[in-house]
């Protein structure tokens, strides 16, 4: 599914611009990722994107198309849009298996099918065993992961990642980027992530987008030409990757210094 | 054992010793039973001696206010025979469980809609504020004037004094629902009534569960206490008449029986709770 952010601007009731002035658009089974000082407003367009802003809190400008169709005009399921967030987001109260289950459950999938996807997908994750298990018995990376194969699971036209590695340690993080990238080129999902760390964002998109300071626009776009597949742990040896790092580095340097300066001076 | 390899060996030895622990560990377990009944038993003994059970000479305390054990198992024994003691029972804690469920059915309803209705909430929160700072059992002479000495009058105090601990509980539940997983559900695409079954049920249901042990102990306490101020029958009417005709070897028989049968339920509430909120981590507290 193809997203396009015509002048995309998102202004809260409390009177913080967020953002303004979003132009983007990305194409279907492309992966972007967006990069940007914390605060300035990139978890915003994604839940503008996933209409999860509530009139009562901010006001959206511009427009948003999903394969040529106003957002407002689709209902949440017609969207069928897939959002992992930074906290793993699982039902306490569901067993692994079954929190996997809750897309298509909420689709109305018939059980048996539900079934043979699930064991699929836990199959694929190597969270078999752990199907019975509680979210609290498990680590935060497979949880993470658990996350992930529940917005797989109903197959999604669109999957907006809101820094969904960002609690997970260095390791546990690479190994998911290694399982995301794979599941990506099989899938060929259209994918939208954020986040704030320059070298995940490499590792894994085709593109990034370098967002400003509150109020975020887009500052800098960079595309990455590493080819697919891609190994996390070789490619952040390689040269081409410190020297993109670097480019993309010089653009966004600048967003987090006045952020810093204004910091200091009152 | 003569084909065994190195690794069986290991393996065995590892199971001596998995052996050996498990076998120190029922050994602790038997230790702190045996513990527990001596000391269950030193108290009966004392109090058999301090009632008389073991003649006037080891008696020191007057037997008319402290029935020996032996006898209030003897007088149990015959209120149990003579089928009252199974109508008392039957009556108070009907009472009890009829009270019980209604409040807590009206109590989680209610608190659900406090929380989901705002100006609903606003508006009737001074009400509900002030007949809560109410000492519940302080209303039971009015029911009791109203709904007289039977079965109903005892339903609405256990009713009232359970009413409004789950009601709390559930409202509180309902304001305390993780936004964070309600948008995560919406953002897969649940509706409204999805959201409400897979996200504010299942939360809520875990508070109201917390309130359940003391709204148990509510239900039997002001049942009770509302048999004391007026009826006909019942555990706590018995208690009463047996305590006015300082029959302390009934008092005490009815006591035994209300520890008991209070004391399974709470067992029960427990292994219930254990078992629906199993999917949350074990306390550290408790260990």
């Amino acid at each position: 599914m193809k997203i396009e952010l015509r002048n995309v601007g998102v202004r809260f009731l409390s009177g913080v611009q967020a953002t303004r002035g979003v132009d983007l658009t990305v194409g279907a089974g492309e992966f972007v990722a967006i990069v940007g000082p914390s605060g300035c407003g990139k978890s915003t367009v994604l839940n503008a994107i996933a209409s999860l802003i509530p009139e009562s809190e901010a006001v959206v400008e511009g427009d948003i198309y999903l394969d040529g169709t106003d957002r407002r005009k689709l209902s949440s399921r017609e969207l069928n849009l897939g959002y992992v967030f930074q906290r793993d987001c699982l039902l306490p109260w569901r067993t692994i298996g079954q929190n996997v289950a809750t897309g298509l459950e909420i689709r109305g999938v018939p059980a048996a099918k539900q079934k043979a996807r699930i064991a699929e997908l836990l199959e694929m994750t190597g969270l078999t065993e752990f199907a019975d298990h509680f979210p609290y018995q498990v680590s935060g990376g497979m949880r993470q992961r658990v996350a992930l194969i529940r917005t797989l699971a109903y197959s999604p036209d669109v999957i907006l990642m809101d820094e969904p590695f960002g609690a997970l340690d260095a390791h546990t993080r690479m190994v998911l980027h290694a399982e995301l990238i794979r599941i990506w080129e099989r899938t060929h999902n259209t994918i939208m992530f954020v986040t704030h760390d320059l070298a995940e964002a490499i590792t894994l998109a085709q593109r990034v987008i370098v967002f400003s300071r509150r109020p975020g626009c887009i500052r800098a776009e960079h595309p990455i030409d590493i080819p697919y597949p891609r190994d996390p742990f070789q490619v952040r040896g390689t040269e081409e990757f410190s020297l993109l790092e670097t480019r993309i580095w010089q653009t966004l340097r600048g967003e987090f210094d006045t952020t810093l300066a204004k910091g200091r001076v009152p | 054992m003569s084909l065994a390899t190195p690794t069986t060996a290991a393996a065995s030895a590892e199971g001596f010793a998995m052996e050996r622990s498990r076998a120190r560990r029922s050994d602790g377990r038997m230790r702190l039973l045996r513990n527990r009944l001596l000391a269950i038993a030193v108290l009966l003994l004392a109090w058999e001696a301090a009632g008389g059970g073991f003649g006037e000479r080891f008696a020191f305390v007057n037997t008319i206010v402290v029935a020996p054990p032996s006898l209030a198992l003897r007088e149990l024994i015959d209120y149990a025979l003579s089928g009252l003691l199974l109508s008392d029972i039957q009556s108070t804690f009907s009472a009890a469980f009829l009270g019980l469920a209604l409040g807590f059915a009206g109590g989680a309803v209610m608190g659900i809609i406090f929380g989901y209705w705002k100006a609903f909430a606003e508006t009737f929160e001074p009400i509900v504020f002030a007949l809560n700072s109410l000492p519940r059992v302080a209303i039971a002479p009015l029911l009791l004037m109203w709904l007289g000495l039977g079965l109903a009058s005892k339903v609405a105090v256990s009713f009232f004094s359970v009413f409004f601990v789950v009601f709390f509980n559930a409202y509180m539940g309902t304001r305390a629902v993780d936004p964070d997983l309600v948008r995560a559900v919406t953002a897969i695409g649940a509706t409204k009534f999805q959201v409400t079954r897979m996200v504010v049920m299942p939360s809520v249901a875990s508070w109201i569960f917390a309130a359940m042990r003391t709204a148990i102990s509510y239900a039997l306490t002001s049942t009770i206490t509302a048999e004391f101020v007026g009826s006909t029958a019942g555990l706590g009417y018995r208690l009463q008449v047996a305590a006015g005709l300082l029959d302390t070897k009934r008092v005490f028989a009815i006591l035994l029986v209300l520890m008991v049968l209070g004391g399974l339920l709470l067992e029960i509430n427990k292994l219930v709770e254990n078992w629906v909120l199993r999917w949350r981590p074990k306390s550290q507290l408790q260990s």
